[in-house]
């Protein structure tokens, strides 16, 4: 950091000695005096800014520790296998988030079925294919304004829709298919930036030798692309599993336990962690449990993070010589 | 020798604006043909016309008629089967972000050639086609964008080659290189127009003058001038040709 | 747009030291037929002494085109200008070298008894001053039908030197005693011929700029003399 601010002294061997801008009061502008030496007042400007930057830096570590220190204090203890590995049980007066944990990756696998191929195909459409500028222009103002819509709304709607109109009941299938159209536009805009980066040359190269169009998109410019579709996914990833008040209206506040063919049956309502949170904290009281689960989504997130870094990591390495 | 590409008076427009007027123009095979003239003449505009890469372009028309060993590309041909016969090497090189082989192996892969030992055969064929087998072979399997920028180039070659076209069209393909590298390809333009057809754009008169049969002069998308390299280089027989390759514009 | 504006000057300047060349040539030509008429060793020492400028003008010239060709590249008309100048520049020091040559024989044959000068030189001669002078101008003017005339006129001046060859070994024949006279007006009859050959040949290279045709004269006179 220190190299990059441009610091004069007489000593400095890159001392740069330039004529002097006279400005119309015959003071020096902002260039430096031909000496190499900057003024003092500038210099104290220079300090300051790097003072506050440096500040800056120190009050969001101290945030995150903070956060990250208060949940652990509070939540570690906790984490016990009886809470990790079971269901909640009345008759031993035991609290367990297991099923949550499963409806949790239920739902996460659940939305990414289905948001991956439908937001990567538009993607590709959107950018190779699509001719009218226009019909581009509105889709892609469609979906940013989706983008926006805080999440409760989606729980609403996603309630009277897949809930009610379809009648799939609370259920974890009708909070995935909520949680589709709230991820929709994230993978939509990270696949159509990645698929932006994939040079023309590409594209004309693939064209040029005989390949048909898709296979020209399926062979060269998706494989160039995937690790910005994979950023996509964390992000959505992310999303779902923080999702709370879209899901509370829509999957439910069951804990039981289910296989994965109960799960993608209508009529199956679970809680994920995230509401399972909400619900032991606000509705029973549990902090203790809250604080417990909030240390596993953390790590659990963590996780995800880097399992997807390193997904990301593993597909370029066949195509890009690092060396 | 045979005419393989005719182009009868083909008229191009981009939107309104007409960028090629009248050109008739034979090809011959076995012949390196040069396309000269300042920027903006129509020159790469209509080698594209030659493998349809014009159709890439939204608002281009075409009127006229080009064909290619006597059938019209345009109006009797797949475009695909097209760019397999006529295949283009760009001015900058374009390879894939994938390794040598599966570079050279992409083209005959399209066309359903799946089996080890044949993608294999191809692979070296091309590659020693593009006088690069030597400095590749231990490492086929590595990423081609590791290469230099002349490797990369006649990897671009290799690759076009791989699908056994009857013409390759080259586009400003040396004028990223530096000397050496420039000089390497001429050398193999030279051998590979014993086998192939080469149609070339060049800016650089020397390069043309070295080592085409035929020059074509193209000013403000009409066709001023083709004849033999060394009567156009000599004593060219239209005065803005004259003016164009002394440097007096353009 | 002009461009490759020094160039053109550069190519210009050329242009014109070659009709500096070619006039200092005219004049050592001028020279020597005055010297041949009238034995004048005074005009001859004159004449081999002029050769300097002359030879001067060629190594300039020379530096100058090859400097062309290394920095400019020059192709087309350009190139069919240089590569012309430099053999041109190349025939009119030839020809003032001949000049200086016919001069020390003229030297030679005042020092001895006089003897019968064949006719048919003055002729040669004056065909000979006409053929260089057109040449030149051809150069000057682009005028290739000049330059075209001037070849035709080779002929006539071969010609002529068959003759006077012909008289001298007649004479020879009947004075023996004068043979060295004798020899050396036939050395002078060579070189007035090689001075036309040259003009045909700056002739030759005139018709190459402007038409981008090339007939050396060299290739002619070897057929001529095979065939006859």
């Amino acid at each position: 950091m220190k190299s990059d601010m441009i610091t004069y002294s007489a000593a400095d061997p890159q001392s740069i000695s330039r004529p002097v801008a006279k400005t119309a009061d015959g003071k020096n502008g902002s260039v430096p005096p031909e000496n190499g030496k900057i003024s003092s007042s500038r210099r104290v400007k220079i300090g300051v800014l790097q003072g506050l930057m440096r500040v800056s830096f120190v009050i969001i570590l101290a945030l995150l520790a903070c956060m990250i220190g208060y949940i652990i204090y509070r939540g570690a203890a906790h984490v016990t296998w009886t809470l990790v590995s079971t269901s909640p049980s009345l008759l031993n007066d035991t609290i367990g988030i297991l099923p949550n944990i499963l409806n949790t990756l239920y739902i996460v696998l659940m939305t990414l079925v289905l948001v991956l191929p439908l937001g990567v195909g538009t993607a590709v459409y959107l950018t190779e294919y699509a001719a009218n500028a226009k019909l581009v222009s509105v889709i892609e103002f469609a979906t940013e304004t989706l983008a926006g819509i805080p999440s409760i709304i989606y729980g609403l709607a996603g309630m009277l829709i897949f809930v009610q109109f379809f009648s799939l009941g609370t259920s974890l299938l009708a909070g995935a298919l909520t949680l589709v159209i709230m991820t929709l536009p994230t993978i939509i805009r990270t696949t159509q930036e990645s698929l932006k980066t994939v040079p023309d040359s590409y594209r004309e190269g693939g064209l040029a030798l005989g390949a048909g169009k898709w296979y020209m998109i399926r062979t060269v410019v998706l494989p160039s692309s995937i690790d910005g579709i994979v950023t996509g996914c964390i992000l959505a990833i992310g999303r779902i599993v923080g999702e709370s008040a879209a899901l509370l209206f829509t999957a439910g506040m069951a804990n039981e336990i289910m296989n994965l063919g109960e799960a993608i049956q209508p009529g199956h309502a679970g809680s994920t962690l995230t509401v399972a949170l909400y619900m032991y904290a606000k509705e029973r009281g549990e902090f203790d449990v809250a604080f417990a689960i909030a240390l596993i989504l953390l790590v659990l997130t963590f996780l995800i993070n880097m399992a997807a870094k390193l997904v990301a990591k593993k597909l370029r390495r066949p195509t890009q010589n690092e060396d | 020798m045979a005419t393989i590409i005719q182009s009868e008076n083909l008229n191009l427009w981009y939107g309104d604006h007409q960028a090629l007027k009248d050109i008739n123009l034979s090809i011959e095979e076995h012949q390196i043909t040069a396309l000269i003239g300042p920027s903006g003449c129509g020159k790469s505009t209509f080698m594209k016309t030659l493998n349809r890469m014009n159709d890439l372009v939204k608002s281009c028309r075409i009127e006229g008629k080009v064909t290619l060993n006597g059938v019209d590309i345009y109006k009797d041909m797949d475009a695909n089967i097209l760019r397999k016969r006529v295949g283009m090497v760009f001015q900058k090189a374009n390879p894939f972000p994938m390794s040598i082989y599966d570079n050279v192996a992409y083209g005959p892969r399209i066309h359903g050639i799946r089996s080890h030992a044949k993608l294999d055969e191809i692979v070296e064929r091309s590659l020693q086609q593009a006088a690069l087998w030597d400095e590749c072979k231990d490492r086929l399997k590595t990423s081609a964008l590791g290469m230099s920028g002349g490797q990369q180039q006649r990897l671009c070659i290799a690759r076009a080659l791989a699908v056994e076209p009857e013409v390759l069209l080259m586009d400003e393909s040396t004028s990223a290189l530096d000397p050496i590298s420039t000089a390497k390809i001429e050398d193999l333009c030279l051998e590979l127009k014993k086998k192939y057809t080469i149609v070339m754009v060049t800016h650089n008169m020397q390069q043309a003058n070295r080592i085409s049969d035929v020059t074509a002069f193209f000013l403000l998308g009409e066709l001023i001038e083709a004849g033999e390299t060394k009567q156009i280089f000599l004593n060219p027989t239209n005065k803005k040709t004259e003016e164009y390759i002394t440097g007096r514009f353009g | 747009m002009a461009t490759r504006i020094e160039y053109d000057e550069e190519l210009r300047d050329i242009s014109s030291q070659i009709r500096a060349m070619g006039t200092e040539v005219k004049r050592a030509i001028d020279m020597t037929v005055e010297a041949f008429s009238g034995l004048d060793t005074e005009r001859a020492n004159q004449i081999m002494q002029h050769d300097d400028i002359i030879d001067h003008y060629e190594s300039l010239i020379e530096e100058r085109c090859i400097e062309i060709v290394v920095k400019q590249a020059p192709i087309a008309s350009d190139w069919r200008k240089i590569a012309s100048y430099m053999r041109m520049i190349s025939d009119l020091e030839r020809i003032a070298d001949n000049c200086s040559d016919i001069s020390m024989y003229i030297k030679r044959i005042a020092a001895g008894p006089e003897v019968h000068v064949p006719v048919a030189f003055t002729g040669m001669f004056d065909t000979m001053r006409d053929m260089v002078s057109d040449t030149i101008e051809s150069f000057f003017n682009g005028d290739t039908k000049l330059a075209a005339a001037v070849i035709r006129n080779d002929e006539v001046v071969d010609r002529d030197f068959d003759v006077i060859m012909k008289e001298i070994s007649a004479e020879i024949q009947k004075n023996p005693g004068h043979t060295d006279q004798f020899l050396d007006y036939l050395m002078i009859n060579k070189y007035v011929e090689r001075m036309a050959d040259h003009s045909a040949n700056i002739a030759s290279w005139v018709t190459f700029i402007v038409k981008g045709q090339l007939r050396l004269q060299y290739t002619d006179r070897y057929r001529k003399n095979s065939e006859s």
